[in-house]
């Protein structure tokens, strides 16, 4: 091996073990006369060899798991979260007594263990339940739904609007069933300056026509103040679906929401049920990455009106589906 | 897990999982819309979660939806090195504390916050957040030397 600089350092450590043989000893002597300005770097007893005693680790304190200033922080941390043995407890104890400067960060530790504000409570569950309509079969739906008509009939007589050529659409499930839709466009009940809007029925059964069912209920809360919606058309499933027209084909968003509150069933015109349901709606487009509409759904009623509202309400066993589409006027 | 306990999830992990995400989102708004989707993914997953660990799968899909939610704020806000400035002196230990924890950087505050509110393991907080448990250890440490050295600097421990 020849010795140059690379190599003294080994050889040094070689030397101070006692372990270059007679040739690498007189090697490094040699190097060492021919570049006296490094013997300034090293101590005078350069190659004495130390017995092994005198050879030890300096930094030892660092490497045990004693307390000291540089990881107190860790001790006091794990003090704060009580998770400390018994036998580190008293350790840090007596470290603290020996810096009790250091005590202040151990209440400091304390104190940075975060207690939960339970007073802070998700705002309204009742977004996050999902609730269930019993699935009844369809000859049942047409029996139950004859029923109902015929006891309504009886209590109040027979619907004007049954007599009338123009019918306002409301369906029951019935998914063999898809036909073309009558239409019509009531007058909003509020009185304020709502854009005309058109309610359409996306499907129909034919057990029972959709617009006996909506007059029949209509004729029957006029007839009867006491029966609300709540008694003759309870909304079991609250939820909406929002659909937003894209193109030729309505594209679902794929969104359903349960309304916190019933819908009243007999306010059936787009614009009412639209300014008691905007607040869910608005949340819903806002889940649904459209901030910007639900931002404008509140502000106005205008952006409600691009919005296709499907309900699924429920008349006793029925399913009722109605959608509510905006007008092109 | 049933329809019957995802409606009992909701009871049970709501509120948590709101003061969690609460925490970590300033806006109220956008917090609530982050529960509420962590609650449609678990309802479109609910056939394959079992009901014990509904809360953990809750929390780490939370903890997904606010990395989205941190990487559309500037980044000036999701800086490594934050620093407290008080617009106001806060008026009590609680409040000063809430500051602080506005300082740490994101995923530190949701390390303490998962360790300290629901007190989760460092493992589970590594599942959730997935990092590993030496990194949560990490994160953890770091966290909580902040939130002393801020309590401490404002003279609110002595």
């Amino acid at each position: 091996m020849n010795l140059n600089h690379h190599a003294l350092e080994h050889y040094l450590t070689l030397a101070r073990e006692g372990r270059l043989t007679a040739e690498q000893q007189e090697a490094l002597l040699t190097f060492l006369e021919q570049h006296p300005e490094l013997l300034e770097h090293f101590p005078p007893d350069l190659l004495q060899v130390l017995p092994d005693e005198q050879i030890f680790y300096r930094d030892k304190n660092k490497l045990k798991k004693e307390i000291t200033e540089a990881n107190c922080d860790y001790f006091l941390q794990l003090a704060a979260e009580g998770r400390l043995t018994a036998k580190r407890r008293r350790q840090l104890e007596e470290f603290l007594a020996v810096r009790p400067d250091l005590r202040s960060h151990l209440n400091g530790y304390v104190h940075a263990v975060l207690e939960p504000d339970l007073s802070v409570r998700y705002p309204d569950k009742n977004r996050l339940y999902r609730r269930f309509a019993l699935i009844v079969p369809l000859w049942m739906r047409a029996v139950a739904a004859a029923a109902v008509l015929g006891l309504a009939w009886l209590l109040n007589g027979i619907p004007s609007a049954w007599q009338s050529a123009e019918e306002e659409p409301l369906s029951v499930s019935a998914p063999d069933a898809v036909v073309d839709s009558p239409s019509m466009q009531p007058v909003p009940e509020t009185g304020e300056d709502m854009p005309t809007t058109r309610v359409v029925a996306v499907k129909k059964t034919a057990a029972v026509r959709p617009t006996q069912v909506n007059d029949l209920r209509a004729d029957t809360l006029k007839a009867n103040p006491v029966a609300t919606s709540d008694h003759l058309l309870p909304l079991v499933q609250r939820y909406i679906v929002l659909v937003q027209e894209e193109g030729p084909k309505p594209k679902a968003m794929a969104i359903t929401h349960l309304i916190p509150e019933t819908v009243p069933a007999q306010e059936p015109d787009r614009v009412t049920l639209l300014q008691r349901v905007r607040p869910w709606v608005a949340a819903l487009l806002a889940a649904s990455g459209r901030p910007e509409m639900a931002r404008n759904l509140t502000a106005s009623d205008k952006a409600g009106d691009l919005l296709v509202i499907r309900m699924t309400l429920a008349l006793g066993p029925l399913e009722i589906e109605r959608t509510f589409l905006p007008t092109t006027e | 897990m049933t329809s019957e306990q995802y409606n009992l999830c909701v009871d049970l992990y709501a509120d948590r999982l709101y003061r969690f995400v609460r925490k970590n989102l300033q806006h109220q708004a956008d917090a609530e819309d982050v529960v509420q989707s962590a609650y449609e993914i678990l309802w479109r997953n609910h056939q394959q979660v079992a009901m014990e660990s509904s809360r953990s799968y809750l929390f780490r899909v939370a903890y997904r939806l606010l990395l989205k939610a941190w990487r559309r704020q500037p980044q000036a806000e999701l800086s490594d090195e934050m620093h407290l400035t008080y617009h106001e002196q806060p008026t009590g230990l609680k409040q000063a504390l809430d500051l602080a924890l506005q300082t740490l950087p994101p995923v530190q505050k949701s390390v303490v916050l998962l360790r300290d509110y629901e007190g989760y393991s460092y493992a589970e907080i590594a599942s959730i957040a997935g990092l590993s448990i030496a990194q949560v250890k990490v994160y953890l440490f770091r966290a909580r030397k902040k939130l002393k050295d801020v309590l401490v600097s404002l003279k609110y421990v002595v």
